[in-house]
């Protein structure tokens, strides 16, 4: 049945997603259907149904006259062989999230490497190491990060044909994809919710280690540890935004005012309920009452900027707590 | 061997699915599967020529459409069927004698040599 299902998605997959062709292609369905659970029930095997409703199932010329999108089905044939769509296979979606994960990787540890180059000379003054070996680690750090980025843009053209192509997925890869975005969502939430915290308590050893002593050694690993923070915060940052942005390019790369457009239509953020949408819209703005109003009472601003920590942690909680699954 | 010339059969499939419908509403394999059986699997109608008949006949007020069960108690999938309009019938009683009139004149030329 899947066999079949697919091959009717596929024929309407470039036709205009409009109620006629939306019907056509249900009712369609609908006799392919019955007739598979016929032919199972009279003893078929499950090859020799699909091949026999298949091979009864006619050709869509003869549909679009009397659809009156007749038009549309042979622009569709003219803009298939002059600007034709590359079909992303499943095996190419698949390696294209991997490759995503490695391209956050790299670009993750170039930009960490970027603000952790610092540290070197930080910690030179600190140790009161000859300087340039500070620079000297500063410069590795910094070259080391160059290399990466390199990489990534040679690596990264060869997959041009998905980020800035032409192309189409098929609906067993849309239904896969969304699939493994759902079953990672937590994972990915959880991930940046960690880089958001280690961002907004970088401060943290610094204060405390310059609370308990004055040595300058001591002053200046509160500083490095400053760095460190900053650098596997946004680190993890950059990884998980690598890895979202692949889900919502091969789920965006279908022509969404196309049948095929449809498949991912689910990938739009959904709430449980009208309540909820309301608390996700409200979100932002309430924080920023809540910020400003405890700010001016008290006139504690350097306490008050915890909000944004906790609103941040709080808010892909909140989110995939309320949203559809 | 020998098969039917979807041409030639294309002006008379409307009047077979008509003449289905006379007896009682139906909706599409159900179409298809009388089709087949009454004449012997001689001729199989596609899927989609018969969803454009439907759609044709539709538009021209021979049939109409409505949702129902096909499962009389009410357990089953619901189909879309058609029934046969008076427009539909007036139709088909033209189409009919069309019919007679050209098997009458092709047949005068289909003698065995």
């Amino acid at each position: 049945m899947e066999t079949i299902k697919n091959y009717l998605e596929a024929m309407f997959a470039n036709m205009q997603n409009t109620p006629e062709v939306v019907r056509a292609k249900e009712e369609l369905l609908q006799m392919m259907e019955d007739k598979y659970s016929e032919l199972i029930a009279e003893g078929a095997s499950e090859n020799e149904a699909v091949g026999t409703v298949i091979s009864e199932f006619g050709n869509l010329e003869e549909l679009g006259e009397e659809l009156g999108i007749s038009k549309e089905v042979s622009l569709e044939r003219m803009e298939r062989v002059e600007n034709p769509k590359r079909a992303v296979s499943f095996e190419e979606a698949y390696s294209f999230l991997e490759f995503q994960k490695k391209s956050g990787f790299r670009v993750g540890l170039g930009v960490m490497l970027c603000i952790m180059c610092s540290i070197g000379p930080i910690l030179a003054n600190g140790l009161h190491l000859p300087d340039v070996m500070g620079v000297l680690s500063m410069f590795l750090m910094i070259g080391a990060a160059i290399g990466l980025f390199v990489r990534e843009a040679v690596l990264k053209d060869f997959w041009k044909f998905i980020t800035v192509g032409n192309c189409q997925i098929d609906l067993t890869t849309a239904e896969y994809l969304m699939d493994v975005k759902k079953q990672s969502a937590s994972m990915r939430a959880t991930r940046r919710a960690i880089g958001i915290v280690l961002c907004a308590t970088c401060w943290i050893p610094a204060a405390v280690l310059g609370e308990i002593s004055s040595y300058s050694l001591v002053d200046s690993l509160g500083s490095a540890f400053l760095f460190v923070y900053v650098g596997f915060g946004v680190f993890l940052l950059v990884y998980t935004a690598k890895v979202d942005r692949a889900f919502e390019i091969l789920l965006n790369v279908n022509d969404k005012t196309k049948v095929s457009g449809s498949y991912t239509k689910d990938s739009r953020v959904e709430y449980v309920s009208e309540r909820a949408k309301m608390i996700m819209e409200l979100y932002w703005p309430a924080v920023v009452c809540f910020y400003l109003v405890w700010s001016f009472v008290t006139f504690q601003w350097h306490i008050t900027w915890i909000v944004w920590v906790i609103a941040g942690v709080m808010f892909p909680v909140v989110k995939n707590s309320l949203q559809k699954q | 061997m020998v098969e039917i010339s979807s041409d030639v059969i294309r002006g008379y499939n409307d009047t077979m699915i008509l003449s289905i419908l006379m007896e009682a509403p139906s909706y599409g394999y159900e179409i298809s599967k009388s089709i087949r059986n009454r004449t012997d699997g001689k001729y199989v109608i596609k899927e989609t020529t018969l969803y454009s008949a439907f759609t044709r006949m539709e538009k021209n007020g021979y049939i109409e459409s409505f949702v129902a069960d096909p499962d009389p108690e009410g357990n089953g999938k619901k189909r879309t069927y058609y029934r046969i309009t008076e427009a539909g019938r007036n139709y088909y009683r033209e189409k009919c004698e069309e019919w007679t009139l050209t098997k009458d004149v092709v047949e005068r030329f289909m003698v065995e040599r």
